[in-house]
């Protein structure tokens, strides 16, 4: 935004990836590698929210689905011996890219309440789909039996190496999202945003402006979904649902919605609180939910707010979080 | 002869039936300062926002430069150097103020949305000498980083006008400029207008303040309910005994 | 084949009632207060288990009902005064999650109190008969009471709207705030009551539906994704459009689940049409949405514009 980066964009994610490995190594630990990977993986599909909803003001309840494109994509190709990312990432980006195309031109005709349930409504039609199709698996989802591979750097089965795996590409995607941020597209989203009418007077195509934040938002989110079947070995329905996009957009919530580190400390948090509620009681969301009504009630902007102020990082010229018209 | 900078043909809308404009007829020549005066309700804000394209109207056309741009969304239009500024000063409230510039210049450049941009980062700092200038220039150096919505409203209109002069429009819509402004606010931005605009930009105002209007326009239109009363010098319209039935007949505008 | 048909349409204008019961609420609580209430679904599942438990303590079916309506009412109203109206000058984002919040606490709170397996709760001895009805239909009675009683209250809530005071103030509410309480209105309290009312019309929705399909935690939230399809469909705010919404998606969901498969199995093979139907079938009520959006971006019967 202003033509550098902040320090906190660089520093978070790679404090974020190295954190895993040293609670593995500390406690001897390697399954807990998995914990953080999840948290890694959902900080990218939230930080692709968050440049939609924090920067472009377009509440999206269906964002999820791009998770469940493209886990499924990944997940079809591999079980056809289609491993190579070199193939799949193509893929996942014209099947994430097409989808959000039409999903966005569709949507982004209204804005406001109708915005909302229609990419809620949308999404489930993919939900639908999933649920509907035997041939990959329906209702109980699609085992996946290979792991991507990139030209053998990697053994995709050695917990280390996945890790490294899945910490390169998530780095690569949150700092590609905080880059478009602060590009001269996103303060071109930004003021689409702050005031659509003299967007347009001052010549700048505001649906087009959207419209490409959604398709760019999406292809991420994709991708985030090609790291979550790689993880769980597994793709279902159930990631498309709308309680994923609703915790998607709570993850943003909890992280500060429009920081750019936000969703970072949004999945951490909820990875982990989710992951340590869950080893005492199978009833954990009985607990989250008042958390979640709390934090909008009383937490202004978040942990990503909470943490700019205890360091004072907190830069003057942020907007506060408004709804696009 | 040169086209007219602005040339309406027959505009005509219609509300439920009410008509707002009725065959509207009005030419801009290039370089001129063409004021618009009427009553309440004549039909002014509504003339402006078809010409910048927000209101598609029933009948008529808009040429802009001998182009028809009768078709054109309001954002083609501000690609071919029509801008307009809001009655209600309609700036990005939550971005700081220099990004305002920013963007007021890109409009000038007429930047276009291109994959390209998704990924520079050089454009701030390109522009950044040029931002500094504008700043000093109107004034406003020390606020650079402060968002509009937490500046008074004299600096509001002065950063509005300063991003329709540095976006170097081909016609300018001002809509009502000094609405709300103190009398040396008004005077500032009155001369502003003067020094950095006349001759050079060819302007449509619309203005409540009869001091203002006749100090600075060279052609006047009258509009009452929805139609041209007449168009002249500020000399004829002083002594037009029509001009002052029509705003006799409703005195609260003066 | 007729009286398959028939049935079928019957089916269909019984959810379709349902809902309109659901979707008036929100539509209602949308226009007047201008919130998106996603936890209306819990509601209706919370109407669903305690007429289940009413009916388990008074073994009287018509009371068990509308000691599940009141309930649910009481509920609404306290949901609304202790949360909700702390949330009206918020963004929309804000309702939305906050009441996804009150989602994942409603059905973890019902799953502790009354366990996690579905329930089925039985029909009285009174209405678990088939009746027959002109043109050799035979329908079960109990379906036809949902009917019936559906659109009793849904004509009941046309004349609170329209004859009595309460509906005009909800109506000049909708188009303008400001005129309520310029009228000294007790705006809040007509807040509270309009919620209330949303969270009856969900709650009585709930409780006839129970013995129609599996009481479980999250029974509520494929029935509020429909009915935002209506809201959407027939106008944000917009009660008339809402009835006609409901009318429609009820049927063609309904015609789509029963017959689409067979449709498809003239023109595709037989295992692309059981694979598809029950795909396209599910999707009918989404793709009908686009549709109505594309040509009618307002809904089919928008609220009048407010100022």
């Amino acid at each position: 935004m202003h033509g550098r980066l902040e320090l906190q964009s660089i520093i978070v994610p790679l404090l974020a990836i190295a954190i895993g490995p040293i609670v593995a190594l500390l406690t001897g630990d390697v399954y807990v590698l998995h914990v953080y990977e999840r948290a890694l993986i959902f900080a990218v599909a939230a930080a692709s929210l968050n440049l939609i909803l924090g920067f472009g003001g377009m509440v999206s309840f269906g964002h999820a689905v791009f998770i469940g494109l493209g886990a499924y994509v990944t997940g079809i190709m591999s079980n056809a011996d289609i491993t190579a990312l070199w193939f799949q990432v193509p893929a996942i980006l014209a099947v994430t890219g097409i989808v959000a195309l039409v999903m966005g031109l569709i949507a982004l005709r209204t804005t406001g309440v109708y915005f909302i349930m229609i990419t809620l409504a949308l999404a489930q039609i993919f939900y639908y789909t999933a649920v509907s199709t035997s041939t990959f698996g329906g209702d109980d989802g699609l085992v996946i039996y290979e792991r991507s591979t990139f030209f053998g750097f990697y053994d995709p089965w050695d917990s280390w190496q996945f890790y490294g795996f899945i910490a390169t590409v998530s780095l690569g995607l949150i700092w590609f999202i905080t880059a478009v941020i602060n590009s001269d597209f996103g303060l071109r989203l930004l003021a689409t945003r702050e005031n659509p009418q003299r967007s347009g007077a001052l010549g700048m195509h505001v649906l087009g402006t959207r419209l490409l934040a959604f398709v760019i938002a999406g292809m991420v989110c994709g991708l985030a979904g090609m790291l979550l079947a790689n993880q769980s070995e597994f793709a279902t329905p159930g990631y498309a649902n709308w309680q994923r996009s609703g915790e998607l957009l709570a993850i943003v919530i909890l992280g500060g919605v429009g920081l750019r580190m936000g969703p970072v400390y949004g999945a951490f948090a909820f990875i982990l609180v989710e992951h340590t509620l869950a080893a005492y009681t199978s009833h954990w969301a009985f607990y989250f939910g008042p958390v979640l009504v709390l934090v909008v009630l009383f937490l202004n902007r978040g942990l990503g707010g909470l943490v700019d102020r205890i360091l004072h990082t907190r830069s003057t010229t942020l907007p506060e979080f408004e709804e696009a018209r | 002869m040169a086209a007219p900078a602005l040339d309406l043909n027959g505009i005509t809308v219609t509300f439920g039936g009410i008509h707002a404009l009725c065959g509207v007829d009005l030419t801009l020549q290039p370089g001129q300062i063409h004021a618009l005066i009427g009553p309440n309700g004549a039909g002014k804000t509504t003339l402006v926002s078809v010409l910048s394209g927000e209101l598609t109207p029933d009948h008529g056309t808009v040429h802009l430069a001998g182009e028809n741009i009768s078709d054109l969304k309001p954002y083609q239009r501000a690609r071919r150097g029509l801008l307009r500024t809001y009655q209600l000063t309609a700036l990005f409230q939550h971005i700081p103020l220099k990004q305002n510039i920013l963007l007021s210049l890109e409009a000038r450049d007429r930047a276009r949305l291109s994959l390209g941009d998704l990924l520079r980062f050089g454009v701030a700092k390109r522009y950044e000498a040029e931002i500094a200038e504008v700043l000093a220039d109107f004034k406003l150096t020390d606020k650079a980083d402060v968002v509009p919505a937490s500046l008074s409203h004299g600096d509001r209109r002065r950063l509005e006008l300063a991003m329709a002069i540095i976006a170097n429009p081909g016609v300018l819509l001002l809509d009502e400029p000094l609405a709300g402004l103190s009398i040396a606010d008004a005077a500032a931005l009155i001369e502003m207008i003067q020094t950095r605009l006349r001759g050079k930009t060819p302007i449509l105002l619309i203005e409540h303040d009869m001091d203002a209007v006749f100090s600075l326009a060279d052609v006047i239109t009258v509009m009452v309910n929805g139609n041209v009363l007449m168009t002249g010098s500020p000399e004829d319209v002083r002594n037009s005994e029509e001009v002052q039935a029509a705003y006799l007949s409703d005195e609260d505008d003066f | 084949m007729t009286a398959l048909v028939a049935e079928q349409i019957l089916n269909g204008l019984q959810l379709g009632i349902l809902l309109f019961l659901i979707a008036a609420g929100l539509t209602l609580i949308f226009g007047v207060m201008d919130f998106i209430n996603l936890s209306h679904g819990s509601l209706f599942m919370l109407g669903a288990y305690l007429s289940v438990t009413f009916i388990g303590l008074f073994d009287n079916f018509a009371l068990a009902i509308l000691m599940a309506c009141l309930s649910v009412f009481l509920i609404g109203a306290i949901f609304e005064v202790a949360l909700v109206r702390r949330l009206y000058n918020r963004s929309h984002l804000d309702h939305v999650l906050v009441t996804f919040g009150v989602i994942l606490f409603a059905n973890e709170a019902v799953s502790l109190i009354w366990g996690s397996v579905p329930i089925f709760s039985g029909l009285p001895d009174a209405l678990s008969h088939q009746i027959s009805l002109p043109f050799g239909i035979e329908y079960p009675s109990y379906r036809l009471l949902v009917i019936f009683s559906g659109i009793v209250l849904a004509a009941g809530l046309f004349f609170l709207i329209n004859r009595t005071r309460l509906g005009m103030l909800v109506r000049a509410g909708a188009s303008n705030r400001t005129m309520v309480s310029v009228l000294g209105v007790n705006i809040k309290l007509l807040y509270t009551l309009v919620f209330g009312l949303g969270a009856l019309l969900a709650g009585f929705a709930g409780a006839m539906a129970g013995p129609l399909l599996s009481v479980q935690p999250g029974m509520g939230e494929a029935i509020l994704i429909q009915s935002f399809v209506v809201v959407v469909i027939g106008g944000l705010g917009s009660i008339n459009g809402a009835l006609l919404a409901a009318i429609l998606v009820g049927l063609i969901d309904t015609m789509g689940r029963a017959f689409m498969r067979d449709i498809l199995g003239f023109v595709f093979s037989p295992s692309v049409a059981s694979d598809a139907g029950p795909a396209l079938s599910s999707m009918l009520i989404y793709i009908l949405m686009v549709l109505v959006l594309f040509f009618r971006p307002e809904g089919l019967i928008p609220m009048q514009k407010r100022n």
